[in-house]
């Protein structure tokens, strides 16, 4: 087809020659974003709120966490307890990376779905599978404002520790 | 959720016709359509598609007419199920209206159309212009639509998006010969706003994800022509060809050949075959390895083609007219992983009432 495709363009002339967007296979621009701000204060928010079998620990959901005890990448069964590794880390972050771009002045999705819409946030289909309450209920929660402040360019030393205050 | 367009088309009305409508009707004349069609395709999707339509020439020589059409949409398409949605079920209800006018040997259309769903609602206007030149044997005819878009995400009460449509077709129509017509369209589009799917989401190979990103913009080009030949007495030939570039990379190809023959002095048959064939958009990929600055979920925005062809059968009665159509049609997606090939039929049937 390539030949008739160069026939296609040639034949609508300059106009469809000149019209081809820049920039269209360019490489992301998400946010730079600490790695060891999210394995210490987010990765532990999203283990306790978000990694559950029916929720984001499952393969089927774009915002796809491995978690102990739950959803593992290449850990057999019977060592589902162990710490994650590092490739687990990595995929989660670059998962919730993912998910940290705003358009304009919204928030980030990583932030506004969760977040209850009496809050200000989205629909979230959590919500409606289990219970009334969303992941977050305000932007006093706990776990939301860690989750923003990595969002906002927060940064952690290497020996950081996980925190545990991750629940509402 | 549109199922087949991101952006919704500005309607041109077709300028084409509008003599006829105007001119070959005494006051007081008009009709009244009622189709029912219903698609289904082998990937879980069916739409039952109900439309009235109504027209009346005035006095003035101006035709007027308003239609409304119902799109019953039961999904759980490969789209639907790798999101981890269930299957839904939604209702569009569109609602339009148009006034063909003849005034100083110009041909006019003016026309509005609304349409909504639970996350989509657009209104839409139209106009358009002809001339009859050289003896009524060229028709020069242009026209300008615009639509405006609000796009939501279904329990949403947050997302809210617009999309921006505006568009112009140029087109010349020559009489070659006692039973030959050629036209050649030239259609321009440009929108601006949100292109992409709420719904949709990319994953990376290495473990990402995140919604998909369309760019805010895009043009398109389109030329299409037409030859329409009697071939004896009770046979027509319709044969077209469409070409197709926009500004993400992507282009087609359309061909169309339809045959109608009159059966008798009140039944004709048509019968049609078409053929498609689209490069995909530059950014888009079947999988990604990294993040990109666009990438797409979009089967739409893939290399893909189809095929496909029908029947109709129309009677033609002193004030009714009924008719009744199937058509299939067979996709292939190249470069779509989750889907290699879609079947879809559609039939139905309708009824004009005429006075």
């Amino acid at each position: 087809m390539a030949l008739v495709n160069r026939i296609v363009v040639a034949v609508l002339g300059v106009a469809a020659a000149s019209c081809t967007d820049d920039g269209l296979t360019d490489p992301s621009s998400l946010p730079e974003l600490d790695r060891d701000h999210f394995r210490c204060a987010v990765q532990p928010v999203l283990a306790a709120r978000c990694a559950f079998a029916g929720c984001h620990a499952s393969a089927r959901r774009p915002l796809r966490l491995y978690a102990v005890g739950r959803m593992r990448l290449g850990v057999p069964w019977d060592r589902l307890a162990e710490p994650l590794g590092e490739a687990e880390l990595e995929a989660n972050f670059q998962a919730a990376r993912g998910f940290a771009s705003a358009d304009g002045d919204e928030s980030p999705l990583l932030l506004s779905k969760p977040l209850d819409p009496l809050a200000g946030g989205g629909y979230h289909r959590g919500q409606d599978l289990y219970g009334d309450r969303d992941v977050f209920e305000s932007t006093d929660d706990r776990g939301y404002r860690l989750v923003a402040e990595w969002l906002a360019g927060a940064s952690a030393p290497a020996d950081c520790v996980p925190t545990t205050e991750v629940m509402p | 959720m549109r199922l087949q367009l991101i952006a919704a088309l500005v309607v041109l009305l077709p300028a084409t016709g509008a003599t006829a409508q105007v001119d070959d009707r005494e006051s007081g004349e008009g009709k009244l359509d009622s189709e029912v069609a219903l698609y289904a395709d082998d990937d879980a999707t069916t739409v039952i598609t109900t439309l009235v339509a109504a027209d009346l020439r005035l006095p003035a020589p101006v035709v007027v007419d308003a239609h409304a059409l119902i799109d019953a949409v039961s999904s759980a398409s490969v789209d639907v199920v790798s999101a981890a949605t269930p299957r839904w079920t939604e209702n569009r209800i569109e609602l339009g209206a148009k006034a063909q006018a003849r005034l100083a040997r110009l041909d006019l259309v003016l026309g509005y159309v609304s349409s909504g769903e639970n996350d989509w609602r657009s209104h839409g206007i139209a106009l358009g212009v002809g001339k009859d030149l050289a003896d009524d044997n060229t028709t020069i005819r242009a026209g300008y639509g615009y639509t405006t878009n609000r796009i939501g995400r279904a329990r949403d009460p947050v997302f809210e998006k617009t999309l921006d449509v505006h568009g112009a077709e140029l087109s010349l129509a020559q009489v070659i010969g006692p039973s030959t017509l050629a036209s050649l369209a030239y259609t321009v589009q440009r929108s601006d706003g949100y292109h992409a799917s709420p719904y949709r989401y990319v994953m990376t190979t290495g473990g990402g994800a995140g919604p998909e990103v369309h760019p805010s913009g895009r043009t398109r080009h389109a030329i299409t022509g037409r030859l329409l030949r009697a071939l004896g007495p009770t046979t027509t030939v319709d044969a077209s060809y469409r070409a197709y570039v926009d500004g993400w990379g992507v282009s087609s190809h359309t061909a169309q050949l339809a045959l109608t023959r009159e059966l008798g002095d009140a039944l004709d048959l048509r019968v049609r075959a078409r053929g498609y064939y689209q490069d995909a958009a530059d950014f888009y990929q079947e999988s990604y390895a990294a993040p990109m600055r666009y990438m797409s979920a979009d089967r739409e925005l893939s290399t893909f083609w189809d095929a496909g062809g029908g029947l109709k059968l129309a009677w033609y009665g002193e004030a009714i007219e009924i008719g009744v159509k199937i058509d299939g049609s067979y996709y292939r997606f190249l470069d779509f992983g989750r889907l290699g090939g879609r079947v879809a039929v559609v039939t139905g049937g309708g009824i004009t009432w005429r006075w």
